[in-house]
């Protein structure tokens, strides 16, 4: 058969296929279809006409018998289960091979997490070539824990997590997931979560339980074919490349940073927008409204900046171009008050002592501007090459969330003065900024031909 | 339909697979209450295919309790990257109902099926009888071309469902669900044709 026929024969499945998808859906007719591809028609014809006969052959009514149930239940506690595979069901390690899998089960069980884990990323990441399916921990602070073999041990800092990994951290622990594809979730403080699919590849399937706690989500935009779910007790949140906080305490709360987040319940769903907040209960979806901003704080100067709390967690961009969302509450854009520079919008964060750490990218006046609602602090960044910081807290007070400035100017400070930014590979390989576009945009005082942006989902 | 309303039924599909995930990891565990809602969820859509398939309700009804049963001893074994749940039922379907026909013959009638009833007896007629020629047409086909026309046309399936269910590639499948209408057309004039 020649090609020419063969591309013809499977362009005809094609248009089979289509049209009988349309035609079941009852969005098109046979004729709608013939009309459609006159090419082949004659071909076309009797197909959907004898499918079309075929599919109106009468259905049994199909409902289960109550009385074959309760014979089924019974007849099911009766009845034992089957063997498992021999596999390390919550270090998920792969199935294939039982012996393989039963060895390592054995070796493996006396092992200090540490190398279990180690071990678990050598298998998992030779199990199945071209998809990765582990992600990285990173603990910022305190203890964190993950469940192996229905018993809680410390997770490892750095440790590599395959899916199906049980997660939780305590009432003063935070820790980061760095997905293969640069996405993270922190982990905040009482959180537990289930590692529940990661596979990237081609492309990208993330899936997550949350079972209580505060997680902050920095998602990769997601493409066609990939997906980054939360789930809930009450609630499914689908992103499509975003940055949103879900947090799950007898309810489900979800806020958007940036991007659209989708949240289901209960057979419906709301959209959920930058800056915009939404809570499914057990019995309620409340829709979207907005959420409260505590301050923003921009950097209107030649320079990338960060802000960072105590434990190392830290939301902004480095002079490499890596842009991160680490903090819980706080996103970071390129929006500074000028139309340049870099922004940091803090909304739920935590409160605390935070450092702003700015590193300049070519000369040039600049300040760093705090505001919250009770008004606006402006203070100039050093002139000079180099790095500058200043400190913030995050007060509560009378139930509000404010912002002030520790000191009232920002100081030049040397880089081992400053606190560290921790990220892992995967994440240095997303999408960020072009700092070399963006100095020479400066360079040439130009603010409106900045041709490099902070990655925003 | 809207894009809106397709992003929400794709969200609530979301939804809905990974709530049949959690509840198989439970029955995984031996939990038999999780067993018990797959089994509502599922039982009334294999039910069906089955009597489509076997054309005795009572026939259809005992094999999807084995069906059932048997699932609840093999799903320790059962791994969620393979073939997804639905598709593993409709397999196991399959198998339980091939074997029942390796030890029976098939009727040939529709007893057992509830056919609505019609107003006028003429069309009745006509109707039982279209109803039993494509069912004796359906018969003299090959298993592949049964299965794909019951689950496309009967149960529809799309070709990526039905590929997961039949272990085949969807290629394969959209071949199959030309040539099957094809063929039962061919058989049907071999037949007399319709009345």
């Amino acid at each position: 058969m020649s090609q020419d026929a063969a591309r013809g024969r499977l362009a005809l499945e094609e248009v089979v296929d289509l049209c009988l998808d349309d035609i079941l859906m009852e969005v098109a007719s046979i004729e709608d279809c013939l009309d459609r591809y006159p090419e082949h028609r004659e071909a076309l014809e009797p197909i959907p006409r004898t499918a079309m006969a075929f599919s109106e052959l009468p259905m049994a009514a199909a409902t289960t018998d109550p009385a074959r149930r309760v014979t089924f239940m019974t007849a099911l506690q009766e009845t034992p289960q089957d063997a498992r595979r021999r596999r390390l069901p919550s270090m998920g390690l792969p199935a294939g091979g039982g012996t393989w899998a039963g060895l390592w089960r054995g070796a493996l069980l006396g092992v200090p997490a540490a190398a279990l884990a180690l071990v678990a990323l050598l298998v998992v990441s030779t199990s199945n070539p071209g998809v990765a399916s582990a992600a990285t921990l990173t603990v910022f602070a305190g203890q964190v824990e993950q469940q192996v073999d229905d018993e809680w041990i410390l997770a490892i800092d750095g440790a590599s997590m395959p899916e199906g990994t049980i997660l939780r951290t305590g009432s003063a622990s935070r820790a980061l997931v760095t997905f293969p594809d640069g996405s993270t979730a922190t982990v905040d403080a009482s959180t537990e979560v289930t590692l529940r699919r990661i596979a990237v590849g081609s492309t990208r399937t993330i899936e997550i339980d949350q079972a209580s706690g505060r997680m902050w989500n920095d998602v990769v935009p997601v493409g066609s074919g990939d997906s980054y779910v939360v789930q809930t007790p009450h609630a499914l949140i689908s992103a499509h490349g975003t940055v949103f906080e879900t947090f799950v305490d007898g309810v489900t709360a979800v806020r958007a940073d940036a991007g659209l987040v989708r949240l289901s319940a209960r057979g419906e769903s709301v959209e959920v927008g930058p800056g915009q907040q939404a809570t499914a209960t057990v019995d309620s979806l409340v829709a979207a409204t907005q959420a409260t901003v505590t301050a923003q704080i921009s950097v209107d100067a030649p320079a990338v900046a960060y802000l960072a709390a105590a434990d190392g967690a830290a939301t902004g961009a480095l002079s490499t171009g890596v842009v991160f969302r680490q903090l819980p509450g706080v996103s970071t854009d390129n929006a500074g008050s000028d139309g340049n520079g870099q922004r940091f919008t803090l909304g739920d964060v935590s409160p605390g002592r935070y450092s702003l750490v700015v590193e300049r990218i070519s000369e040039g006046e600049g300040e760093v501007v705090i505001d919250t609602p009770a008004g606006r602090i402006v203070m100039p960044v050093p002139a000079g090459s180099g790095l500058s910081s200043v400190q913030v807290d995050v007060v509560e007070e009378d139930g509000e969330r404010t912002v002030r400035a520790v000191e009232p100017e920002v100081r030049t400070v040397e880089r081992d003065d400053t606190p560290g930014v921790r990220i892992s590979e995967a994440a240095r390989s997303r999408p960020g900024i072009d700092v070399a576009a963006l100095a020479a945009a400066r360079r040439a005082d130009d603010p409106t031909t900045t041709a490099a942006t902070v990655a925003t989902p | 339909m809207s894009a809106a309303a397709t992003d929400a039924a794709a969200a609530a599909a979301e939804l809905q697979e990974l709530q049949v995930r959690r509840l198989v990891d439970l029955a995984k565990q031996g939990d038999a209450q999780a067993f018990g809602h797959l089994y509502d969820r599922f039982h009334p859509e294999i039910l069906r295919y089955l009597i489509v398939r076997v054309r005795d309700r009572d026939v259809a009804e005992d094999i999807a309790q084995q069906v059932f049963l048997k699932g609840w001893q093999a799903i320790p074994r059962y791994e969620h990257r393979g073939t997804p749940f639905r598709a593993w039922l409709y397999r196991m379907a399959h198998n339980q109902m091939v074997d029942h026909f390796r030890t029976t013959r098939p009727t040939t009638d529709l007893e057992g099926v509830d056919v609505p009833e019609e107003s006028e007896a003429d069309e009745r007629l006509l109707t039982a009888e279209t109803n039993g020629l494509l069912q004796d047409a359906l018969a003299r086909l090959s298993e592949d071309h049964r299965q794909v026309l019951v689950l496309r046309f009967l149960m529809e399936k799309s070709a990526r469902e039905i590929g997961e269910i039949m272990g085949r590639k969807e290629v394969t499948v959209r071949g199959l669900q030309m040539r099957a209408p094809q063929a039962l057309r061919r058989e049907i004039e071999e037949m007399g044709g319709m009345p």
